[in-house]
């Protein structure tokens, strides 16, 4: 069943057009990678997503909500998806816990200790149980950007959009973070992801998706992607990040 | 889950620093102080022997550093500086609250509140631009004369009024300049949790624009507390007009000197605190760098 339908969607910055023409679907349960050089639009997909980007043209599905309709309610479609960014983003005057309730409690409306427990149980399955009351500028960039997902996740999205989130950090602590996002699968959570990681896209992807000029040149099962490839622009792009 | 990564990678490490080294060190420390102070004594000695030695020090002393005209002076002015206080404070706090809706005004996009965005854009140009003095002469003798039922006639009041008017635009600024600091990712993040425009303003942009912004707010406070003694031309006996009724009297400027001290004194702690703030900030900051 397809849960998330792009349809020949346009979005330029200026005069730098960066979607053009992208169509694609994601099903419940899947999890998309997203490749592909930078600029290619991965970034940007990802935010027409849920309606950080408005698009110029085409339509953005998630679920039964149009993210492109005009009188569209953004607030209600963005809790059905969760997205995480390549700077982690949280928010720096808030400690870890204050970090991860501040959406259920404002948005959900749920009450502060419900809200707390949830939160400590999701800190306590990702290993991060002792930073509760931590500031963001304590924990290593690796730490902070399992908050960020955790904090995503207190919203009880049914899909999360990953934006390059290991692309910041450490080579050390790339691990800690992947292993989060191996879990979220392991437990069926819809997940796109934009990712330098190709061994990683071609372990967890059940699709992977290779984006240029703006359209989705080629996609297919990693074995097929990575094995196959059958586009030209697509084994240039292979055997440059595997150089 | 537990991660592996989470283990540290090597044993923490114990300084060592060489004993001679430390000594060395040591010494200098000890010299450098000794060299300060004496640095310090002797200029100081030798500027006053230089200001006391000069020909006509005498009559200064008489005319500005009076010690019977400070004694006999300081408790009228102290009582008068009561009022330089009080109409800082209610100054400042108005001025707080003002400024806040100020700047959020300018900051609004809704086509409908393009007329709140004019008059908050015209009211900090406006004000920013036309010196307080004129401000003041202006409510404090003009709002009287107009003799309107209902509406008071204090000069304290007047004069409250217009500086609050005229610090309430560049508080205003201050605050829109913090606003404007925080990274657009901060929106972004809060409201891809679901969070709507004015929760993300209030809950996380506002917050951390606060934060930043203390030290040029304080800054502008300080200035304030001293542009009290404007309030003084509107007849109102604060400190400044103490001094000058007590002046006048003797012929003798040392009540002048005691008002200047009173204002130094309640502006130093909030200046050093300001310094104070502002190193914490910038430590805080570093640390941030990894």
């Amino acid at each position: 069943m397809t849960f998330i339908r792009v349809d020949d969607v346009h979005k330029a910055f200026g005069d730098n057009a960066v979607l053009r023409g992208m169509s694609m679907g994601v099903d419940l349960h899947e999890v998309v990678c997203l490749i592909g050089a930078s600029g290619s639009g991965k970034s940007t997909l990802l935010r027409c997503l849920n309606g950080l980007e408005p698009v110029d043209a085409g339509t953005v599905w998630v679920g039964d909500i149009e993210v492109t309709a005009h009188d569209v309610d953004l607030d209600e479609a963005r809790q059905k998806v969760g997205i995480v960014f390549q700077q982690f983003n949280l928010f720096p005057h808030m400690s870890v816990l204050a970090n991860i309730t501040l959406g259920p409690r404002k948005v959900l409306r749920q009450g502060a200790g419900e809200a707390e427990s949830n939160a400590r149980e999701l800190l306590e399955r990702f290993g991060l149980s002792d930073k509760a009351d931590d500031y963001p500028d304590r924990l290593s960039g690796g730490q902070q950007q399992r908050v960020a997902i955790v904090r995503a996740l207190a919203m009880k999205p049914e899909a999360m959009l990953f934006d390059e989130v290991t692309s910041a950090l450490d080579p050390l602590l790339v691990g800690e973070v992947l292993d989060v996002i191996r879990e979220l699968k392991s437990e069926g959570m819809t997940i796109i992801m934009a990712t330098h990681e190709m061994g990683f896209a071609q372990e967890v992807a059940d699709r992977v998706c290779f984006l240029a000029n703006g359209q989705v040149l080629e996609q297919g099962s990693p074995e097929q992607l990575f094995g196959k490839p059958q586009q030209d622009l697509t084994r240039a792009f292979l055997a440059r990040v595997s150089r | 889950m537990t991660t592996p990564a989470e283990a540290p990678l090597e044993a923490p490490l114990i300084p060592y620093v060489d004993p001679q080294r430390h000594a060395r060190g040591k010494r200098k420390a000890r010299r450098d102080a000794v060299i300060a102070s004496l640095s310090t004594v002797v200029v100081f000695a030798v500027l006053a022997f230089l200001v006391t030695a000069t020909p006509g020090w005498d009559a200064v002393k008489e005319t500005f550093f009076n010690w019977d005209e400070a004694v006999a002076a300081w408790p009228t002015l102290l009582t008068a500086f009561a009022l330089n206080i009080k109409i800082f404070l209610i100054a400042e706090v108005c001025i707080l609250i003002l400024a806040l809706v100020i700047a959020l005004g300018r900051g609004l996009r809704a086509p409908v509140a393009l007329p709140i965005r004019i008059l908050c854009t015209v009211y900090v140009d406006f004000f920013r631009g036309v010196p307080t003095i004129l401000v003041i002469l202006l409510l404090g003798f003009g709002v009287p004369a107009l003799q309107l039922k209902g509406v008071p006639n204090s000069p304290v009041i007047w004069g409250t009024v217009a500086l609050i008017l005229s610090y309430t635009a560049y508080v205003a600024e201050v605050y829109r300049a913090g606003i404007e600091s925080i990274h657009p990712s901060q929106r972004a993040a809060a409201r891809s949790l679901g969070l709507s425009s004015v929760q993300t303003t209030r809950y996380v942009v506002l917050p951390q624009a606060v934060r930043r912004v203390v030290p040029p707010l304080l800054n502008d406070f300080i200035a304030l507390q001293k542009e009290t003694a404007l309030v003084s031309l509107l007849g109102p006996i604060e400190i400044l007009r103490a001094a000058q009724i007590s002046a006048s009297a003797n012929f003798n400027y040392t009540a002048y000197v005691v008002a200047a001290l009173f204002f130094v004194a309640i502006t130093l702690p909030l200046t050093r605190f300001t310094d104070w703030l502002q190193k914490r900030d910038t430590r805080r900051r570093m640390a941030g760098v990894r």
